[in-house]
């Protein structure tokens, strides 16, 4: 016989908040904003319990969270020591299972389906690793257990902080009925409002309405919605290692204040540019594609690309194709906020296929990347990069990282 | 709360128990400072050196202290006083 699917989706707790208030006991029962630095135009990463009844909330502008709670105590982030705390907790996972799914800094889902009997049931899995991350590391979490990822996210969500929280197969009718439909996982601000316009506010109205009538006005998501509807989702959990080839790699940077000095534009263009061969290299990747991003001060935003005929995964070419496309910018007369570069339309494997001709030109970027890996990034770097200014990385995390630091078990 | 960067090297007494590290005291700027609670800890990397981070408090003060690993050495981060 097949066994009753679980999957139990682990979210901690005002994950950053949290981690400061461990870091430093004066911050304990305080209510504590995590965000960029005060002086930039920064926005709240993360609101701890106390600061929540303010209604602050993440990506909320720093400002107007102050001025909800003047007495919130706002604390740098520091992405490494989050990176580093999530992959702590995601090995914990790992021990019970490989089949997990890193869904975001702080989230995972478990497929505990054929390991269930091994340690007692799903329920007593789920308070094994809660205990564990209380006590290794000082953090709370809340876990939903559920027949699928959907109804997992939503049990996880019932009761924070520090819940746990299972959805039993025969109890999902009862529970969707009048649930609204925003509390499910996927179902945004926009779609809310359709389904509203539709007299559709509860899942379990969302259910019955008839599959093809949400088709015509959804198309192809309109399946998805009427299976929401009835508690349904059908994903898998995704191994976390193996994570599907990527479709393209870029950075991005908010200028240390608005500007138009297009001397510095470049300079901060260039040093993306070189970040991203960098993360190309390292992955074996080239990509024939670049995009220029420009924020203005309007927050307006332009993005165009541009194709060459060979694969790029060196900086300097890849901030040559964008600055060409950054020349036809110029004669705008607004301020630039945030640039940003990516490199799409990848391929894996460049150096196999031995397109590359330059064979010392190749020779000095293994060279520079050899340099850069044992003593840091842009520690050999180009001369116009050595006094541009930077703010610290208060924010921004890659997934990758945190997979690379696990291992299957 | 005030974070300061500081960035300067400092003594530091500390036990290595098994493939742990903690530290007892440091000296910062002729003064000894007893470490009473690491709060929490971390790692991050720097090139190929592996930098490992503790949050202490003398029971005044968060320290945030740093050991690299490659260059043996220990930094004073960061200090958050009232």
């Amino acid at each position: 016989m097949e066994k009753r699917r679980i999957i139990l989706l682990v979210d901690m707790n005002a994950f950053f908040a949290n981690i400061e208030q461990m870091s430093n006991d004066r911050l304990r029962g305080k209510p504590v904003l995590v965000g960029g630095s005060p002086s930039r135009r920064s926005v709240v990463a993360a609101a701890s319990y106390e600061a929540r009844p303010y209604g602050i909330q993440s990506g909320m502008p720093l400002a107007k969270a102050l001025v909800l709670c003047p007495n919130a105590i706002w604390v740098e982030g520091n992405p490494w020591k989050y990176m580093d705390t999530a992959s702590r907790v995601f090995q914990i996972c790992a021990e019970y299972t490989d089949r997990m799914e890193i869904y975001s800094i702080d989230e995972c889902f478990l497929d505990v389906t054929d390991i269930q009997d091994r340690f007692g049931g799903a329920w007593e899995i789920a308070r094994s690793i809660k205990q564990r991350i209380r006590t290794e590391l000082g953090l709370t979490c809340s876990i939903g257990i559920g027949p699928n990822k959907l109804l997992s996210k939503l049990a996880a969500g019932m009761k924070k902080p520090d819940g746990l929280t299972e959805i039993k197969p025969e109890e999902v009718k009862d529970l969707l009925e009048d649930l609204p439909v925003e509390k499910l996982h996927g179902i945004g601000e926009k779609t809310r409002i359709r389904l509203e316009r539709m007299g559709i506010t509860t899942a379990g109205a969302l259910g019955r309405v008839p599959v093809e009538s949400l088709k015509r006005r959804f198309g192809i998501l309109g399946n998805i919605l009427h299976e929401m509807g009835n508690g349904i989702d059908r994903s898998p959990v995704i191994p976390y290692y193996s994570v599907p080839d990527l479709k393209s790699i870029g950075h991005s940077y908010t200028l240390n204040h608005n500007t138009r000095d297009w001397d510095l534009v470049h300079r901060h263009l260039l040093r993306l540019s070189e970040m991203v061969g960098r993360r190309l290299r390292k992955q074996n990747y080239a990509g024939r594609t670049v995009t220029l991003i420009l924020r203005y001060e309007d927050m307006d935003t332009f993005c165009r690309q541009k194709s060459t005929s060979e694969y790029l995964d060196d900086g300097y070419a890849i901030y040559k194709v964008a600055a060409s496309i950054l020349s036809q910018q110029q004669e705008d007369k607004r301020h630039i906020r945030l640039v940003g570069v990516s490199v799409s339309n990848l391929i894996k494997g460049i150096y196999q296929l031995e397109l590359f001709t330059n064979r010392r030109y190749r020779n000095l970027l293994k060279v520079l990347d050899s340099i850069n890996d044992k003593y840091g990034e842009f520690t050999v770097k180009r001369a116009s990069l050595v006094d541009l200014e930077l703010q610290p990385k208060t924010h921004g995390f890659e997934h990758k990282n945190i997979v690379q630091r696990l291992t299957p078990t | 709360m005030e974070a300061t960067r500081i960035d300067e090297n400092i003594r530091v007494c500390a036990a290595f128990e098994g493939r742990r590290v903690f530290p007892i005291w440091f000296r910062w700027r002729d003064r000894y400072y007893k470490v009473k609670k690491i709060n929490f800890t971390w790692k991050s990397n720097q090139g190929s050196a592996k930098l490992h981070y503790y949050a202490v408090t003398d029971g005044i003060n968060t320290y945030e202290l740093c050991f690299n690993s490659r260059t043996l050495e220990w930094i004073l981060d960061r200090v958050y006083t009232e």
